[in-house]
């Protein structure tokens, strides 16, 4: 923190500065509660889609053992040679808070039955759901991966804010109060030297009259 | 019955069935082999109606693919050894019926061609014995695409399905159609081959019958079960196989039309597999999946059968069931033997064990 001079308009500048480190702490701490209550909101949001995607993984791994033990490994392999489209997926931004936050959206990971390239009359259906169930699981892992993407987002923007809330009320603030406080009696000291000045200048010239 | 040298040749092959029938695995069996280690069952099957084609394949395979590699071998000649016991009409129209090993190869092949797969990739996916494993190897190996399989395959007995089954257009978009229309071609030999050989092929008439509809069945409710099924751009005159006993393709049109699910089962009710349907339709639209119907409609295909076979013991039904026993065998120790390899728990493989 820079030297202040202990006088007026130093003391003007001063509590006009703390004013504002007032006012932005205010304003930062409103905002680090708003992030963390949304932070908390999307915590639970985001477990469930943990949670579904856990549950979601396990029933495509049992889909997919299934119709492999049931059809046989070269009869799944064989209908894995009709996947044509990859899913194609996007990254876009979008901001929640003043925070950019990535969006993650995806196309062709749902296919309809007419559309996984494998006829219907003679390919089980066990493995027509084995195929449905990691195209469930595709969709859960991109809601999760964005919404992990978010949270950490938000986490490094309250760790941020959380630092300079901090800063302005245990270092700027307290500084600044105390830089006030000692122009304010400065300048206090000051008045009283100049009053006793005045006196004695006044006893002075009495006497001398 | 034709006549007398059919009945005759019934009750040979009925009686050597009914002694290959004592030898398969039993529900208990399956259910002391789920409680094995995999290497457990890969010992019992050395030592069990396995043992030739385990000792065939183990130079080249090993684990649970030498298990399935000898199940799918042993199915294949289990098919072979039984035609061997017919003569004439009734060895051609149990080839027909019998041709779904090489139907599945063929679109294999097929699939693998479309998507530019590896002749190796494609070679490793195919069911062993067979045409496509064997005569036709070289021809299908040395085409590059779908049109150039056509050309190679020129001669054989699959150019005029797969002609048919790719039409004229040049582009294909999807191996889908030919593989329905494939599959359609292989039910429509299977009754030609039966059209024209008299009263002695009623019951296996009716038997492909009953088959067609369960399939047909399957199939409406696969797409009306289906992921967005109200987008759904399938013709029914493609998916459906014509021919069936109790559902012709108008009906099933008709069927296909309905858009309600709750609806369309109730409209199935009313047919010899209805009291499944009502039964299992709750459930099904609760868990908005169809698959416990579809599990017990495959059984109830086979039960029928079974019941079929043991009213008729001097026909074709017999050997008919036995071979579809046969088949379920080997599903149930592939299940076993892939569904420890997968991880499944040993109660979920009881639980999937055909029986």
């Amino acid at each position: 923190m820079r030297e202040y001079k202990p006088t007026r308009s130093e003391l003007l500048l001063v509590r006009k500065n703390l004013a504002i480190a007032k006012n932005g702490h205010q304003l930062l701490k409103r905002r680090q509660d708003g992030l963390i209550a949304k932070f908390f909101s999307m915590l639970d949001e985001t477990r469930e889609s943990r949670d579904e995607l856990r549950k979601r993984l396990k029933l495509a791994e049992e889909s997919i053992a299934i119709a492999v033990a049931i059809e046989g490994i070269f009869t799944v392999r064989s209908a894995a040679f009709t996947r044509h489209e990859s899913p194609a997926v996007e990254v876009s931004e979008k901001s929640i808070m003043g925070i950019t936050v990535p969006v993650v959206s995806a196309e062709n990971i749902r296919k309809r039955i007419d559309q996984r390239g494998f006829g219907i009359i003679g390919t089980s259906h066990r493995i027509g759901e084995a195929a449905k169930a990691y195209e469930e699981l595709m969709e859960a892992v991109i809601k999760v991966s964005e919404m992990e993407a978010v949270i950490k987002k938000l986490l490094d923007d309250i760790e941020g804010t959380r630092r300079r809330v901090n800063a302005l009320e245990f270092n700027i603030i307290p500084q600044l109060e105390s830089v006030e406080r000692s122009i304010t009696m400065r300048l206090e000291e000051m008045e009283r030297e100049n009053i006793f000045r005045l006196k004695r200048f006044k006893n002075l010239a009495e006497a001398t009259a | 019955m034709s006549n007398g040298a059919s009945l005759h040749n019934y009750a040979y092959a009925c009686t050597r069935v009914r002694a290959k029938k004592t030898r398969m695995l039993k529900d208990d069996d399956y259910m002391r082999l789920a409680s094995m280690d995999l290497d457990s069952v890969a010992r019992y099957m050395g030592e069990s109606e396995y043992r030739e084609e385990i000792a065939e394949l183990a130079r080249d395979i090993s684990g649970v693919n030498l298990i399935e590699g000898a199940t799918d071998m042993n199915l294949a000649s289990t098919y072979l050894n039984v035609m061997k016991l017919f003569n004439g009409n009734d060895r051609a129209m149990l080839g027909y019926y019998l041709n779904e090993l090489e139907l599945h190869n063929l679109k294999t092949i097929i699939r693998g061609k479309f998507r530019n797969v590896d002749n190796d990739d494609i070679m490793s996916n195919l069911i062993p014995g067979g045409d496509f494993t064997g005569r036709y190897l070289n021809l299908w190996k040395a085409a590059s695409d779908i049109p150039e399989l056509l050309r190679a395959l020129e001669g054989t007995r699959y150019h005029k399905d797969l002609t048919l089954a790719i039409g004229p257009d040049p582009y294909i978009k999807s191996t889908a159609s030919i593989e329905d229309t494939l599959d359609k071609r292989y039910y429509a030999h299977v009754l030609d081959s039966i059209r024209d050989m008299g009263s002695g092929t009623k019951l296996f008439r009716s038997f492909i019958k009953r088959e067609i509809d369960i399939r047909n069945v399957i199939t409406l409710l696969r797409v009306k079960f289906a992921f967005d099924t109200e987008k759904v751009e399938l013709s029914p005159d493609l998916i459906f196989i014509p021919g069936g006993q109790e559902l012709d393709v108008d009906v099933l049109k008709r069927l296909y039309a309905i858009t309600n699910r709750r609806q369309l089962l109730s409209d199935l009710e009313k047919y010899s597999f209805g009291y499944i349907i009502s039964e299992k339709s709750g459930e099904a639209l609760e868990v908005d999946r169809p698959t416990d119907i579809i599990t017990s409609l495959e059984a109830h295909h086979r039960k029928s059968t079974g019941s079929f076979a043991t009213r008729n013991p001097l026909s074709i039904l017999p050997v008919i069931h036995y071979l579809m026993l046969k088949k379920n065998e080997v599903f149930n120790l592939r299940l076993i033997a892939r569904g420890k390899e997968r991880g499944l728990s040993p109660d979920k493989i009881r639980e999937l064990i055909i029986t």
